[in-house]
């Protein structure tokens, strides 16, 4: 028999039954009751016919029990825990409940034998210390769709029925007692395929002692009610399988059978995601190869890829070294075990702001005449502070190198994948190409070695550590040359190289300061020890070609002789001037004659004469007509050979150009000779000696 | 004055090409010149690569000496090339030495 319970409805509780009707697998909260509806019990505790209206979506009312025998189960319990305390802390029950007048199975699941509406009444009986205890209760017993509802209409306690018999209870004083009704539905039922996986309940427990006389516990009772039977009527689960993560999709349509459960199915029905089975619902795990896709599909904002990386962590400091390669090379000497480290960091200081480096390397060869460093900064935007010759330095222990900027590089392969590179020279670059000026001269008087190189460098920059010398006049010429090619070449002269020190400073040393055969005696300057210092050593040998006897010269020797030339007076045909040009040069020569007695030469003295010629220059040499004294000057027209050599009194000279070697010159020079004052007779042919003197 | 001179080491039977250099025009310089000359080409050299413990005040002509303890041989090289390198392994920093050397072998021409 369907019994439809009527309640005080307002109007407003009208619409708010289906809003405040719990979703499917949500934690069950109270609502407020004054807004799930009203019940004002007048005149105390409602009997049957006043009970509770319940509707579907359609607002048509539905009879409980059109449901309620499929998913329901009662159970109730008289719990004298709380409100009970016999004696001194012992306690113990015993308790037979019965129906008046209908049979409720206490604590059956199933269904119950009790109509909605109807009284039940039970007595309770507990026995302590001898005594027994016993009460009865009375309620009404309210169904509906798939809950219950009882309500409560006395307890009268002491009141023992005829059946019981024995001892009446000792103190007859009153006491409350506590019915703790709990209420167990069916949330679900999960078929697949029509076959049953399992069930889903819910238990709902409303302890009297917070029920009894009040209105709080029939939300919760009308809540639990509310639950449909719900019916999986499609599962479907497709999805792939990663090494490590499932991405399973799952799509869930749910059904009822009743009106009402359709007005629930609508807040439920609808496609679930679940990303992973293996993790609870709402957290995704974000792995390497999943951002990795992500990013090759999506085009996120740079920002947001900052941020996943930042809080991903991805491979990039993987990428930035090779932590094979750092483990790997741990430096020991030969004959130890022991590593050799130090903890102090590398650094660099420009303009008084120290860059820390991740790696430095500082070196020079005797080819260069400067040291070079490349550095490998740790915050790459470090490198926006090394602009192009800025000077700064590079602090090694117990040594300090100076550097200009030479280069450097910037590589971005990814957001945090970046590197930066700062390569630097000593200043003494300054000096050299491509940064000196080049300049073009030819020193036209004898000057010293050192004077040259000050005029170049300016005082005091470099240390000249070898001879010192004089170089005539038009010897030394340079022709668009920096001064650093200049002074290599004058090193040179004398067997010596420039080096650097690494405060930029050069110096000038012989590329030998200790001549070879003298090694074995010589003090070392370093010396060094497998046990101690060598961490590796590999030599190479080679088979040059020797050499133990060198001749040095100034300039190419030329054909050494003597010639003399006739100058007729313009006057008396038969006078004249003899020049004799001694190659090589010596005053003390005298002149003979084929001739009769009528000829004859007598010996004027050393004179000299200046001539201007123009001259060509092939393969870096020339000729002039008569033997060169001295230099008076040079002209060249168009291409500059900077200066010439040439051994004394003679005609050839080579020019001092390193590299060009053809050119017109226009020479005045100063030619010497010994005169003579010859002569002969009319039409004479003579033939004059030039010969030693005696 | 003109510059001409032969410089000669050991047996002297093994002439070079002659060096002409206008701006030798002191005798003294052309026997430094001369000596140096034949420090590089009168004996057969080896050129030797070490790595060695971090030195500071290393140059390039210095006389470095080698002892070998495997051969107990004690050999001296001049320092033709020097470089200092730092890096990081780790927590910690290696810092070495490498030498390029020049060392003349017992074989003289």
């Amino acid at each position: 028999m369907a019994t439809v319970l009527q309640d005080t409805f307002t109007g407003a509780a009208d619409t708010a039954l289906l809003d405040h009707a719990p979703d499917i697998g949500s934690a069950w909260t109270a609502p407020d009751a004054s807004a799930w509806f009203s019940y004002n019990p007048s005149g105390g505790p409602k009997l049957d016919g006043a009970g509770l209206l319940v509707y579907d979506s359609d607002w048509q009312a539905v009879t409980p029990d059109q449901v309620i025998s499929d998913v329901c189960s009662v159970t109730t319990t008289l719990d004298f825990s709380d409100v009970m305390d016999v004696g001194n802390g012992g306690f113990g029950y015993s308790s037979a409940i019965q129906h008046l007048g209908h049979s409720l199975d206490i604590p059956t699941l199933g269904t119950p034998d009790a109509q909605s509406g109807e009284v039940v009444q039970c007595y309770g009986i507990a026995t302590d210390y001898g005594a027994t205890w016993g009460w009865k209760l009375s309620f009404v017993y309210y169904s509906y769709v798939a809950g219950s509802l009882v309500d409560f209409l006395s307890i009268d306690d002491n009141a023992l029925p005829d059946l019981i018999t024995g001892d009446q209870p000792a103190v007859a004083a009153p006491f409350s007692c506590a019915l703790k009704v709990e209420f167990t539905a069916i949330e679900a039922i999960v078929y697949v395929d029509d076959v049953e996986l399992g069930r889903v309940t819910r238990t709902v427990s409303v302890p009297t002692s917070e029920a009894v006389g009040s209105t709080l516990w029939r939300p919760a009772l009308r809540s639990f009610g509310a639950f449909p039977l719900l019916r999986i009527d499609e599962l479907v689960i497709d999805g792939s399988e990663e090494a490590t993560h499932r991405h399973v999709h799952a799509s869930i349509s749910l059904s009822g059978g009743s009106a009402l459960i359709a007005a629930v199915r609508r807040t439920v029905e609808q496609e679930l995601v679940i990303e992973d089975f293996g993790v609870e619902e709402g957290e995704v795990v974000l792995d390497g190869s999943f951002l990795a896709e992500l990013e090759q599909e999506v085009v996120l904002a740079y920002h947001l890829l900052e941020l996943v990386e930042q809080e991903i962590v991805l491979d990039s400091e993987i990428l930035d070294v090779d932590v094979i390669e750092q483990e790997v090379v741990v430096l020991y000497p030969i004959l130890s075990g022991e590593p050799v480290q130090i903890t102090a960091a590398p650094t660099a200081v420009i303009r008084g702001q120290v860059v820390p480096l991740e790696s430095a390397s500082v070196a020079i060869d005797e080819e260069q005449s400067a040291w070079v460093c490349e550095l490998s900064l740790v915050d790459p935007l470090h490198h926006g502070l090394f602009g192009p010759d800025d000077v700064f330095t590079v602090n090694l222990p117990g040594e300090d190198y100076a550097f200009i900027v030479d280069s450097k590089s910037f590589d971005r392969r990814g957001q945090v994948d970046r590197s930066a590179v700062v390569s630097g020279i000593s200043p003494s670059a300054r000096f050299a190409a491509p940064r000196a000026k080049k300049i073009s001269r030819t020193w036209g008087s004898a000057v010293l070695v050192t004077d040259a190189v000050e005029e170049l460098f300016g005082t005091g920059v470099v240390d000249w550590q070898v001879l010192n010398w004089s170089i005539p006049a038009f010897r030394l010429g340079v022709e668009s040359q920096t001064p650093m090619d200049v002074l290599q070449r004058l090193a040179q002269a004398p067997g010596a190289v420039v080096d650097c020190e690494p405060n930029g400073g050069l110096r000038v040393r012989y590329a030998f300061p200790v001549a070879v055969p003298q090694y074995a005696s010589a003090a070392p300057d370093q010396e060094y020890f497998d046990a101690e210092h060598n961490f590796s050593v590999s030599e190479r040998g080679v088979t040059p070609q020797l050499v133990n006897r060198l001749r040095i010269l100034d300039v190419q020797p030329g054909a050494a002789r003597d010639s003399i030339e006739f100058e007729q007076d313009k006057v008396r045909f038969t006078r004249g001037r003899l020049r004799v040009f001694p190659q090589p040069w010596r005053e003390e020569v005298r002149v003979e004659h084929t001739s009769d007695a009528r000829v004859s030469a007598t010996a004027i003295g050393v004179e000299t004469e200046e001539l201007t010629e123009t001259v060509e220059v092939i393969a870096g040499k020339g000729s002039v007509s008569k033997p060169i004294y001295q230099v008076v000057s040079l002209e060249w027209l168009f291409r500059n050979l900077t200066g010439v050599a040439f051994e004394t009194d003679a005609r050839e000279f080579s020019t001092t150009h390193p590299t060009e070697k053809e050119s017109l010159l226009v020479i005045t020079y100063r030619t010497r000779f010994v005169a003579f004052k010859a002569a002969a007779f009319r039409d004479a042919e003579v033939q004059f000696l030039v010969k030693e003197a005696v | 004055m003109t510059i001409d001179i032969f410089v000669v080491r050991g047996a002297g039977d093994r002439r070079g090409e002659d060096v002409v250099d206008p701006l030798v025009s002191a005798l003294p310089v052309a026997i430094q010149r001369g000596r140096n000359e034949l420090d590089g080409l009168s004996s057969a050299p080896q050129t030797v690569s070490a790595e060695t413990v971090y030195r500071p005040g290393v140059r390039t002509g210095q006389l470095a000496r080698f002892c070998d303890s495997q051969s107990g041989s004690r050999t001296m090289a001049k320092i033709m090339g020097v470089t200092h390198e730092v890096r990081k392994v780790g927590d910690s920093v290696q810092i070495s030495t490498t030498l390029r050397l020049r060392r003349p072998t017992d074989y003289y021409a």
